[in-house]
């Protein structure tokens, strides 16, 4: 083989080989001395959020106004691919597949058991278990989960997208900084941003995968006669990572996109059917209320770092939730732009930003709403069980309602579908990363990646590195959030070049 | 040739730092200089006799001058005074402020170029530049940074007929990077062409024109090519810019002849070579 094919072959390994490397480095760490790990990474994380923690706040409230400016600004037009090209999924599959990507299992996850936990343990300012309370508790998980999650997401699919399909360079986060830092993308600097993503995807969807499999097993053992041990939660993984491999040998068309059409179905299903055999009335109460409230409180929210009163319930919930969005943005960016090719920004943004968090909304008034009801007005002390355990609460809440082994057995279904969906996006995701942007990458990296991922999870539940490595996938949201940043400048910088001598040019 | 030259002093200025700018002057072809101070009070100056001498010493060294004294805002009686008189060109030494200087008081100089829409000279001292001196043995170094605006069809004429004494001329183009590297390779062989075909114009014989490309913000990118090329005079055209960043930040041009390390002349679009 001549020289120079090799030294090209090493450099389009060097990205999948050294993160491959510390991603091992880190896990072995996790598996050989979790409890260190555990104290350092906690360390770690909590100056972080100390510190900066208001830079988070601040950088989320940046890419909500980005975002919003490139929908209505003057790039609102411009087409994520040619001119003339249409978007490859419909706007149903392309929802569907947002969704499952972005929120997915997380909201499954959280959808009961985070309004009972603000409604339990609210900021020292409210009266625990009041109505206050509970209005703070719903307000507070639409915030958390809206429209600023999605403006994050937007700002990196938004930058990957339009380098890719529409300026033809490889959809990696390095292509985003070409005008900034020119052919420097390809060497030292482009190198470090691609692992630093790819540490920050692994990482999360570990920690992701790893909690999502606890609530599997835990709803499993509500439904069934099953042990909610480790054996189980193994052989729900084992099994899980079975079905998602063989979703993404598959493909981007026919696994992930049919298995998320079918889940925002279910999910939906599931949705009407709660509040069907909710209460109906105090659901639909408390998303108008909480919607108004949302709208309202938007900007004041959105900076609001309360220094003087509830500083502590920030840092631990909305600080730590913007930074775990901004972590997990490499992953969802990359995937929401490579199924975006053909939309213009304007329908990009919009689409993006809008649906899923009207879904969201509404599945925390009807899980959050139905779980609330039985606290304040059926008495049922469900908080605390809640809380104890948040990988039950949604089956908690169900067993006080009609129905409640369909719906249990409807949610595991769901559950673990958005467990494969996320785990098949992400390897597809780790696998195009680590091969230069290719877009259909070789099916060893995506077996590699899969492999890898579950595997870090299921060992990592077992020795208790879990929460560590979450930790540490959160950590890399401090750099991620300098690198988004400089990403917002090289975008407009792109758009502005075009509009000024290209779009001009064409014109005349 | 730049006939009448307004030059506006503080009278803080010492009598080398005048003639200095006017021998400057003169190898652009100034044939008439109006030494001008402006106080804030309308109060007859004490500092008259100050003025009359600086002018007196530019006579004995062969110009042709005469003194002028108003008050008022500087910089706006600056413009005011020149227009009035039909100068061809304002010139004046770069003074040094910091930068809290500037945040309290704000800078003349930028004010002037802001405001003119006649020619302006800002004259620095060699001793600000890098580590060129006047008078270099292979003659001045004259820099044009272009942005291929509209600004070029007034500054040209400058460049061939009013800076006869060119050692050499360097034409520079500094912009920022395409989105990717194709339209990256398509910008850099459109700038190229550009900038030989601005060469052509100002060839003239005797003159060395050479041309070279940047990657950057003009306002920084510029002002360090003038320093690493040692450059003598940095011609800039200067389009008033409506943007909003702008108005709050101020012009390119603005910023260049206040950071570059040596003496600027800003052509603004409205000047009119033909009326000079």
């Amino acid at each position: 083989m001549p020289a120079s094919t090799k030294t090209t072959s090493a450099r389009r390994q060097f990205v999948f080989v050294v993160s491959l490397a510390i991603v091992l480095l880190f896990v072995l760490i996790g598996i050989l001395v979790p409890t260190e790990l555990d104290a350092l990474t906690g360390r770690l994380h909590e100056i972080v959020i100390r510190e900066v923690g208001w830079g988070y706040l601040l950088a989320a409230f940046v890419f909500l106004i980005f975002s919003l400016y490139m929908a209505l600004g003057p790039y609102g037009r411009l087409r994520l691919g040619n001119d003339n090209e249409k978007p490859q999924y419909s706007y149903f599959g392309w929802f569907s597949m947002l969704f499952a990507a972005g929120m997915g299992i997380g909201l499954i996850f959280w959808g009961v058991a985070e309004p009972l936990s603000h409604y339990l343990q609210p900021p020292e300012y409210i009266t625990p278990r009041s109505g206050e309370a509970a209005g703070f508790a719903v307000a507070y998980s639409f915030f958390h989960w809206g429209i600023h999650p999605w403006a994050i997401y937007i700002v990196m699919s938004l930058s990957i997208a339009y380098f890719s399909f529409r300026r033809g360079m490889p959809p990696l986060i390095s292509s985003c900084f070409y005008p900034l830092i020119g052919d420097r993308i390809y060497g030292p600097l482009g190198y470090a941003i691609d692992i630093l993503a790819v540490f920050a995807t692994v990482f999360g969807i570990a920690t992701s995968l790893g909690l999502g499999a606890m609530q599997i097993t835990g709803g499993l053992a509500a439904v069934f006669p099953i042990a909610a041990g480790a054996t189980t939660t193994l052989t729900v993984i084992a099994v899980v990572t079975v079905l998602y491999m063989i979703s993404s040998m598959v493909g981007l068309d026919k696994g992930i996109q049919v298995l998320s059409r079918g889940n925002v179905m279910v999910a939906v299903l599931l949705m009407a059917a709660m509040l069907v055999l909710g209460p109906t009335a105090y659901i639909l109460n408390v998303f108008t209320t909480t919607i108004g409230e949302y709208l309202a409180t938007l900007i004041k929210r959105s900076l609001d770092v309360n220094p003087f009163k509830g500083h502590e319930w920030t840092q631990s919930w909305t600080l730590f939730y913007w930074a775990w969005w901004i972590s997990w943005s490499p992953f969802v960016g990359l995937f929401v732009a490579s199924i975006s090719r053909g939309r213009t920004i304007r329908e990009f943004v919009f689409g993006a930003l809008a649906v899923p968090a009207l879904l969201t909304f509404f599945w925390f008034a009807v899980f959050g709403g139905a779980s609330l009801h039985l606290e304040l007005e059926r008495g049922v002390a469900i908080a605390e069980r809640a809380v104890a355990d948040v990988s039950t609460a949604l089956f908690d809440v169900y067993a006080y309602y009609p129905g409640t082994a369909l719906l249990s057995a409807i949610t595991l279904v769901l559950l673990g579908v958005f467990f494969v969906t996320s785990a098949d996006s992400a390897t597809y995701v780790l696998a195009m990363m680590t091969s230069q942007g290719n877009l259909t990458p070789p099916i060893w990296k995506r077996i590699t990646w899969g492999l890898l991922q579950s595997s870090t999870a299921a060992v990592l539940l077992l020795t208790g590195g879990l929460e560590a490595l979450q930790r540490m996938a959160i950590l890399a949201a401090l750099p991620f959030t300098v690198v988004m940043l400089l990403m917002t400048r090289s975008l407009l910088r792109a758009m502005r070049y075009e509009r000024l001598y290209e779009r001009d040019a064409k014109r005349r | 040739m730049f006939e009448t030259v307004l030059i506006p002093l503080n009278l803080r200025e010492s009598p080398q730092l005048v003639e200095r700018v006017a021998a400057a002057l003169a190898a652009y072809g100034a044939e008439s200089i109006i030494l001008l101070h402006v106080q804030s009070s309308p109060q007859p100056s004490r500092r008259s006799a100050e003025l009359d001498r600086h002018a007196e010493e530019l006579r004995q060294a062969g110009y042709r001058c005469r003194v002028l004294q108003r008050s008022g805002s500087v910089a706006p009686t600056v413009v005011l005074t020149a227009a009035e008189e039909g100068c061809s060109l304002i010139a004046y030494p770069w003074r040094y402020k910091s930068w809290i200087q500037r945040s309290l008081v704000g800078s003349v100089t930028k004010d002037i170029v802001r405001l003119s829409d006649r020619p302006v000279f800002v004259y620095k001292p060699a001793r600000v530049q890098s580590s060129r001196t006047e008078g270099d043995l292979n003659g001045p170094v004259v820099m044009y940074a272009t942005d291929f605006r509209d600004t070029d069809s007034v500054v040209i004429p400058y460049l061939t007929a009013r800076l006869p004494d060119t050692g050499s001329l360097l034409l520079l183009h500094a912009g920022e990077r395409a989105p990717d590297p194709a339209a990256e390779g398509r910008r850099l062989a459109r700038v190229n062409a550009a900038l030989e075909r601005l060469a052509t114009e100002c060839r003239e014989p005797g003159h060395t024109v050479t041309t070279a490309s940047v990657v950057g913000r003009p306002r920084t990118a510029v002002v360090r090519q003038a320093q690493r090329n040692r450059v003598d005079v940095l011609v800039i055209g200067k389009a008033d810019s409506e943007r909003a960043l702008a108005t709050v930040l101020g012009s390119t041009a603005e910023s260049i002849a206040y950071n570059a390390r040596c003496s600027v002349l800003i052509i603004p679009r409205t000047a009119t070579p033909e009326e000079l």
